[in-house]
């Protein structure tokens, strides 16, 4: 691991440990919590008959429940009344009135019968409690309670007795520390959104991205609670968006492993993946446990998935395994803190590999755009080497000299040859009929240098088709440099052949070809036209060259791009 | 004098046949143009040529191992090429001259006038090694390590430090031409590398002797001998 990610982990990691160390109260949570499902006024009072009251709590009661009673005991040691004033905080899906020492110390929404008369409250509500009633000692605590807008739930969270000041401002640390890591998604969702929409090529880039958006929102709605005091009922939706959230991230993290590294099968794994995840979602009761059960699905799935990239050797594997780790010690572990920060690693680890691999496709981009300025300027240097401009030169001046008529022709010859090569030179495919003309320009050029009458024949040439520039001019350049020409009328021949799955192109040079010490004559020359061809038909295109009848034989196969060689 | 002429291009050729005709006229015993060049290589090992007009593409390795033989043999050759980037490295492997394409006639007729003359070679020879035939492969001998050369009718021996001794197929003569300025005739028969000389003895009766590093002792030929003083002194 480089030195420069250190930083990032150093970070993150401290915010693990600063997490763990601001708990979440700096209080004494009430116990031995006691429910009567009756309504009297005399319920609020101090001493009560304990038999005619009930534990455990109901996790889920009948729709009409009406007015109820929850009391504790809360115990003020001598020490925790200090200068400040104590409060009590509570956490309950319901309104409710505050009874402190048998007086009503506050409200909580208005309690009411039915959902008509009940006003709701917040989730999380604080009381002062009045100075005068703060002496050390037992207390009793009476809540009335109605939580007609929560359907069949029953939820009640704890009631927590305190310093008044740091019962509200409890979780605000928390809160603030793991918005940073909501900002890191933020900006890691929006910088890789974007390289997705400028590329569109890779989808695992687009699944990053909304992974990262979904842990930025997940966070969002997660520690919403402490600076939103919100209405009880929309704690069941926020708890609904949460574990929808849960899911989409559940569903996506084996994905984004899924089409981050090659595999042959995609789509059935990811569909059956899917379906077990909507299995989980309906099979386990209660939002947190849905959500744990989804994202332990998540984290066994990716983690086969990468143990599978990583025996395949593929790229990146080693870097996926650890940012699984990353985030799964969480279903172990602490599933809050530890599953954010996981994710926080899994990201930076991803995004240590994204970029090695972006680096990679850069550097190839390079590498092909300097290969193709390479073979422009290859292409321009054929006509401007000094074997062919020099003799050329040479003869005209000779032509010049003795018959002026025929050196102008020659001339004109010429200059059509560099007209043609001008236009092409900086493409990278050019229309065939351009190739052949430049061919026969050539052929035209070479006669009056040859003194000796070569011309072009072609057959079956589709007019429209697109060729790299030069490829059959190469052909005849070293037909021409190479081969010894005897007759007085030479035909060079290109023959087009139109099959299934490609197109074959059949260059016949006159001439005979002259014994050589190497093996074959046209080394260089074949390199530009393999050249040529890879730029423009990566992995789809053959060459065979061969002695022919006559002269030199290159055929190039050109396949479709659906079926490759 | 008897002329070969090697280019693939029949226009060309016949331009440098036409020039060298115009210059050299009736030195000419005999001209033959080849278009390839291996019916040449048979023509030139059984006749005696006196001089090579070879165009050859000196680009890659195959041009100069097609030379160094080719400078080995008794005639001159002067190139005629598009190459000119590779003009140099064919200077220091013995080459008359190095005439670049497109060429006029007068180019052409300053490179013929070098077989005879030296004098007219005014451009710095920088000829670095004499290629040699020796057991039908080509040794190429630095000429920094000539001592002297003696010459033995159609060859030349050439007598390097350490007593070592080559035979070149070149006489005294050719040599001398393509030799650089370091190397001074100081008989008909000898061709000394002047810096090789520690001493110069005068005797009796125009009798003059050299003295060489290696204690071998040349004789001075009496027309050499004013030519070497004016220049030692």
């Amino acid at each position: 691991m480089p030195y420069r990610f250190l930083g990032e982990i150093v970070l993150l990691s401290s915010f693990i440990v600063l997490a763990g160390c601001s708990s979440i109260q700096e209080s004494y949570s009430a116990t031995g919590y006691q429910l009567r499902f009756a309504d009297d006024p005399s319920l609020a009072a101090v001493e009560q008959d304990s038999t005619l009251w009930q534990n455990p709590f109901p996790h889920a009661a009948p729709d009409s429940l009406g007015i109820w009673w929850l009391r504790s005991e809360v115990e003020i040691s001598p020490g925790s009344v200090k200068e400040n004033s104590l409060g009590l905080a509570v956490l309950i899906l319901g309104s409710f009135e505050m009874y402190w020492d048998g007086k009503l110390i506050g409200r909580n929404g208005v309690v009411g019968l039915d959902r008509a008369t009940e006003i709701p409250g917040t989730y999380r509500s604080f009381f002062p409690i009045p100075d005068s009633m703060q002496s050390s000692g037992s207390h009793s605590v009476a809540l009335r309670i109605s939580n007609a807008h929560a359907g069949s739930f029953v939820r009640f969270h704890g009631i927590y007795l305190g310093d008044y000041q740091s019962l509200i401002r409890s979780g605000f640390m928390d809160t603030a520390l793991i918005h940073i890591l909501a900002g890191f998604f933020l900006v890691v969702a929006i910088y890789y959104g974007l390289i997705y929409i400028l590329n569109r090529r890779q989808s695992y880039v687009l699944l990053f991205a909304v992974l990262s958006l979904c842990f930025f929102f997940l966070i969002l709605f997660e520690y919403l609670k402490y600076y939103y005091i919100y209405p009880y009922p929309f704690h069941l939706t926020r708890l609904r968006i949460i574990a929808g959230f849960t899911f989409v991230i559940a569903c996506l993290l084996p994905m984004f492993y899924l089409f981050r590294f090659r595999f042959k099968w995609r789509w059935l794994p990811a569909i059956v993946y899917v379906g077990l995840l909507v299995y989980t979602w309906l099979d386990m009761r209660g939002y947190d446990a849905k959500c744990l059960g989804m994202i332990s699905w998540a984290t066994f799935t990716s983690l086969a998935i990468v143990l599978y990239a990583l025996y395949q050797r593929q790229k990146g594997a080693l870097l996926g395994l650890l940012s699984v780790v990353a985030w799964g010690q969480s279903i172990f572990f602490y599933y809050d803190y530890m599953i954010f920060s996981g994710f926080a690693a899994m990201i930076v680890l991803n995004l240590f590999a994204l970029a090695i691999e972006m680096r990679e496709q850069r550097r190839q981009h390079e590498a092909s755009l300097v290969r193709s300025s390479r073979l422009e300027i290859e292409l321009l240097k054929k006509n401007i080497q000094p074997h062919f401009l020099m003799n050329s030169l040479t003869s005209l001046i000779d032509w010049i000299e003795e018959k002026p008529a025929v050196g102008v022709q020659f001339i004109e010859a010429l200059a059509r040859e560099f007209e043609i090569l001008m236009d092409i030179s900086d493409a990278t495919l050019i229309p065939i009929e351009q190739e052949i003309s430049l061919c026969e320009s050539h052929l035209k050029t070479m006669s009056f240098r040859k003194e000796r009458h070569f011309t072009l024949k072609t057959t079956g040439i589709c007019a429209e088709a697109m060729i790299p520039p030069a490829l059959f001019l190469t052909c005849v350049e070293n037909a021409m440099t190479h081969n010894v020409f005897t007759e007085k009328r030479n035909v060079f021949e290109i023959r087009g052949e139109q099959h299934a799955d490609h197109i074959k192109y059949t260059v016949l040079t006159g001439g005979k070809t002259a014994k050589q010490t190497t093996p074959s004559p046209y080394g260089t020359g074949l390199k530009y036209i393999r050249a040529r061809l890879e730029e423009s038909f990566p992995q789809r295109w053959r060459l065979t060259s061969s002695p022919g009848a006559a002269g030199w034989q290159t055929e190039i196969h050109i396949f479709n791009s659906q079926s490759k060689n | 004098m008897n002329v070969v002429i090697v280019e693939d291009e029949p226009r060309i050729a016949r331009r440098i046949e036409r020039f060298t005709r115009e210059v050299l006229s009736d030195k000419i015993t005999s001209l033959q143009v080849f278009e390839e060049l291996e019916p040449a290589q048979s023509y030139l090992a059984a006749q005696a040529v006196d001089l090579l007009l070879l165009d050859l593409n000196l680009h890659g390795k195959d041009g100069f191992s097609i030379l160094q033989p080719l400078l080995a043999a008794p005639f001159h050759t002067i190139i005629i090429s598009a190459y000119t980037d590779r003009a140099l490295e064919a200077f220091e492997y013995g080459v008359l001259d190095f005439v670049p394409k497109p060429f006029s006639k007068e180019r052409l007729a300053k490179a013929l006038f070098r077989i005879h003359s030296p004098t007219t070679a005014a451009v710095q020879k920088p000829l670095k090694y004499l290629t040699v035939i020796k057991t039908k492969t080509v040794v190429l001998i630095d000429i920094d390590k000539i001592v002297f050369i003696k010459g033995a009718g159609p060859y030349s021996e050439i007598h390097l430090d350490e007593g070592r001794v080559e035979l070149h197929n070149k006489n005294l003569n050719k040599l001398a031409i393509l030799l650089p300025e370091s190397f001074e005739r100081t008989h008909k028969s000898y061709l000394v590398n002047t810096r090789e000389i520690v001493a110069f003895h005068s005797f009796s009766g125009s009798r003059y002797e050299l003295v060489l590093r290696d204690d071998s002792i040349l004789p001075v030929g009496r027309t050499y001998y004013k030519k070497l003083k004016d220049k030692w002194k």
